[in-house]
């Protein structure tokens, strides 16, 4: 599980450019448009769309790790 | 679901004009260079028409339409019906559709209707056009499909700025018993209709993020049930001409259903969201080749506001495709 949030951390830093990887965490300060890679990356990856409510109710990657999974059992 | 087939229709001529203004996104104000890089990559759009302060989506689709039907030589009584699809009309009462019809020499027996419609608009106009021309009673008629949604922009609003564009269009279509049925696929959902919406100041209003939920959901199930039920190979289409929404949206839909890069034409870098014209400036900004020489399957899908979505399977052989017009 550990190993997989790690990747999971990685997956998503690399939707950033190196100028603004440092909010790659921060879900609540992503810009709109930052928020539409990350989720139609994770809709490739993953096979999860997520919503715009969905999303914004999520603080950091971790909850948002903890989402797709239960998404994707659903 | 709204799932038809409509016989002895077929498209005849198509034409698309665009104003001769061009702006570019490397020049958007209040971007920084990391944001215009990042813009650029992810819509796709790097240059856009904006038209004049004097120039509507009539004026655009009128030239469009002008110009085809001199190309074609057709008889302007002949014609018995004209559709005019838009949201941006000159004047709110009378719509437009009357106008272009005088403008265009039409006979007063012609029937005209107008549609407010977004990005689906060129899918449904052709459904409705397509559905009085089937009958038989009606020989030739006229699709005119455009927007000047430019105008409806607030200049501040970096959501919709860099993405929207004016365009107008010409579609001529006849009876005839000799062509394949036209498959349709028409959805709507207006519970989020306030995705893409316009305030009580005018200005267009964009969720992106809804938007983009809405077309990456839908779009691949309402396709995948077009050909399901037109029990239609997917690999027996040539073509796959989207709604040019933005790249990151349409290859989204493009990945979903598993399509070749090259069956997927987009002309988002040139003449950026051209609301419901993207359709027919795609066809004849990219396919203007195929269409006047071969014979070969498309399927078309438009999709936004309302939130609506339509697609249509329709062979296309042979017909009048003029190049891009700038006025």
């Amino acid at each position: 599980m550990q190993q997989e949030l790690q990747d999971f951390h990685h997956f998503v830093k690399s939707q950033f450019s190196a100028h603004n990887s440092h909010q790659y965490n921060d879900i609540k300060n992503w810009s709109s448009m930052q928020s539409l890679i990350v989720v139609s990356a994770i809709d490739e990856q993953y096979d999860v769309l997520i919503g715009h409510e969905e999303l914004t109710s999520l603080s950091d990657l971790e909850a948002l790790y903890s989402f797709i999974q239960t998404k994707k059992k659903n | 679901m709204a799932f038809l087939q409509i016989s002895n229709v077929k498209i005849s001529g198509l034409s698309a004009t665009v104003p001769s203004k061009v702006e570019s996104n490397s020049d958007l104000t209040g971007f920084s260079d990391e944001e215009i890089d990042l813009l650029k990559k992810t819509t796709g759009i790097y240059k856009r028409r904006i038209a004049a302060k004097n120039q509507s989506a009539a004026d655009l689709c009128f030239e469009s339409a002008n110009r085809l039907l001199n190309q074609q030589g057709w008889n302007r009584e002949e014609i018995e019906i004209l559709v005019f699809v838009t949201q941006t009309p000159n004047q709110k009462i009378p719509g437009g559709a009357t106008q272009l019809q005088t403008r265009l020499g039409l006979s007063n027996t012609c029937i005209v209707i107008d549609i407010n419609q977004g990005c689906s608009g060129y899918v449904y106009g052709l459904s409705v056009i397509s559905g009085m021309i089937s009958s038989g009673k009606l020989k030739k008629g006229i699709l005119l499909v455009g927007d000047t949604i430019t105008k409806t922009l607030g200049s501040a609003d970096k959501s919709t700025v860099p993405i929207f564009s004016d365009a107008g269009s010409a579609t001529s279509l006849e009876y005839s018993t000799s062509t394949t049925p036209l498959y349709f696929n028409l959805e709507s959902n207006g519970t989020n209709y306030q995705a893409i919406s316009q305030t009580h100041e005018g200005a267009l209003q964009m969720k992106g993020h809804d938007v983009f939920y809405f077309g990456a959901s839908e779009v691949p199930k309402n396709i995948k049930t077009l050909l399901t039920l037109s029990k239609i190979d997917i690999d027996s289409i040539d073509y796959f001409v989207f709604h040019q929404a933005n790249l990151l949206l349409n290859e989204s839909i493009r990945r979903k259903l598993k399509i070749e890069k090259e069956k997927v034409p987009y002309s988002l870098k040139e003449f950026g969201n051209t609301s419901c014209a993207t359709i027919p400036v795609t066809l004849v900004n990219n396919l203007s080749n195929q269409l006047k020489t071969k014979q070969q399957n498309y399927i078309l899908s438009g999709f936004g506001v309302g939130l609506s979505c339509g697609s249509v399977i329709i062979n296309i052989a042979d017909i009048a495709c003029l190049d891009i017009i700038e006025v």
